[in-house]
């Protein structure tokens, strides 16, 4: 009798050690693979909301683009022309009217403010519609822009190029041509410099662009983690228009002043 | 005869790699000591206690001394040392005092146990199962945390994850045993039986240890 007591509790025991063991290695391969499958799920999950804010970005900078002609063509259309007919129309009054009267010289001053509009309107026009970049590429649109800031007098432009008349995709010289732009914009409007150097190379494969100020610069985190929505979003744009060339945007403020931006493309393009 | 004398070589073979396997994870924790973080180095500590302990419970047993006693202090140790371990990774995720107070109250309770319960020539097997159970829970707790946070990508490069998995199974394999040790005692067959599956539980664990303390050495966390 005692024997079979005996038989009782070791199977028990062996029951018990068994199925202890049986549930342990059910949990820790349990463990496992929902790990495994929930880290997998959560790493989904991250890409697609990077692609989709990727595809909202682009989406957000091609409606800018059509905004940008739509206006352009707006100002070329109705501002362009009517302009176009009060030169016109001034130019015929100088026949009704006499030299140094009053009324020539408000004709005067009427011809002055008209050539100044003019002006300003294809400058806007140039701006947003860049034709030359259209026509002649992107070295010669950068080369015209330079020219004009050279000719405000507010600050000097070196520009320097090393490439041979090649052209990228239309697309790729319109976001590049963009970049540049907003670069200029940003020193002119915060960095108080007195000379820009600009350095432009590219062609299928690579890119190097080397924009340098002698300015305040400024310091990149603080805009970058800044709460204000508007002002690291100057930032994020330029990043994000050289994402779409494959190429990386880095900035560089030197202890003793100025600001220097590398974009940097190196190898195939994948597309 | 001839069965039972094999059967008592072969034991006898396996109770020394059992009580030798403790001496490879000891080892490693000695090594790569300055390479591991912080709860892992508690870790190191039980190893060589643990070590010690063995070392002391074959000369005394060698001696005829009856080395129960040591029992009842190291299952202290282990359940002070292991448990402080796993207070280094959960302390965030589960409240803060839980641990340090099981701690207090399992070492209090085991001594209690000791002197006025199951004294020292006996098993402590209360003690035992109640430090089985609550490293089981640990385990199983540090599990769910990492089920939780979701922070590791490959989990088979990090120590705790294999010493956590030894814990496990190495704590729960022995519970019923050491829940019966005083039973199993007076019947050397069933005792021998016995003991020789966890002998085997023992040895993975160590291994599992090793595995894990071996994984430090790049200093993975």
């Amino acid at each position: 009798m005692a024997q079979s007591g005996e038989l009782g509790v070791g199977t028990m025991i062996l029951i018990g050690t068994v199925g202890m063991l049986l549930l342990a290695m059910a949990v820790i391969l349990f463990f496992v693979v929902y790990q495994r499958r929930l880290l997998a799920q959560q790493e989904k999950l991250q890409e697609v909301q990077t692609q989709q804010q990727k595809a909202l970005l682009q989406a957000s900078l091609q409606s800018q683009e059509n905004e940008r002609r739509r206006i352009a063509k707006d100002l070329h259309d109705e501002v362009g022309a009517n302009l176009s007919t009060i030169n016109l129309f001034t130019k015929s009054l100088e026949k009704f009217i006499e030299p140094t009267t009053k009324a020539s010289q408000m004709l005067d001053q009427t011809k002055t403010l008209i050539a100044s509009t003019v002006t300003s309107v294809r400058a806007i026009s140039k701006d947003l519609l860049p034709a030359t970049l259209d026509r002649f590429g992107l070295i010669d649109a950068i080369g015209e822009l330079c020219e004009r800031i050279n000719q405000t007098d507010e600050l000097t432009v070196k520009f320097e190029s090393q490439t041979p008349k090649e052209r990228l995709p239309v697309a790729d010289e319109l976001t590049l041509f963009r970049i540049i732009q907003e670069l200029f914009n940003n020193t002119l409007k915060h960095a108080q410099a007195s000379e820009i150097q600009l350095f432009v190379h590219y062609n299928t494969q690579n890119l190097k662009v080397v924009f340098q100020d002698n300015g305040v610069g400024f310091d990149v985190a603080t805009l970058q983690n800044s709460k204000d929505s508007t002002q690291g979003l100057g930032l994020k744009n330029l990043e994000s228009r050289a994402q779409m060339l494959q190429a990386t945007l880095s900035y560089h403020c030197p202890p003793d002043g100025g600001t220097q931006v590398n974009i940097l493309r190196n190898g195939n393009v994948s597309q | 005869m001839l069965i039972s004398i094999f059967l008592y070589t072969w034991v006898d073979a396996l109770i020394d790699i059992t009580t030798s396997s403790t001496l490879l994870p000891a080892l490693l924790a000695l090594l790569l000591f300055k390479k591991q973080n912080a709860p892992l180095k508690y870790l190191s500590y039980l190893l060589w206690v643990a070590t010690l302990v063995e070392i002391a419970a074959y000369f005394l047993a060698q001696n005829q001394i009856p080395n129960l006693p040591l029992l009842h202090v190291y299952v202290i140790i282990e359940f002070a040392l292991l448990g402080w371990m796993y207070q280094l990774y959960l302390y965030r995720f589960y409240p803060k005092y839980l641990i340090p107070v099981i701690i207090v109250v399992f070492t209090f309770l085991s001594i209690l146990n000791s002197i006025f319960v199951q004294k020292i020539q006996t098993f402590n097997t209360y003690a035992r199962a109640l430090e089985n159970l609550l490293l089981i829970v640990f385990a199983l707790s540090f599990f769910y945390k990492l089920l939780k946070e979701l922070k590791v990508k490959y989990l088979e490069k990090k120590p705790i994850f294999w010493i956590n998995t030894g814990i496990l199974i190495y704590f729960s394999g022995s519970l019923f045993i050491f829940i019966f040790s005083n039973f199993l005692v007076k019947r050397l067959a069933l005792n021998t039986q016995m003991w020789i599956i966890h002998a085997f539980l023992n040895i993975v664990h160590n291994i599992f240890y090793a595995i894990g303390l071996w994984l430090s050495r790049e200093n993975s966390e």
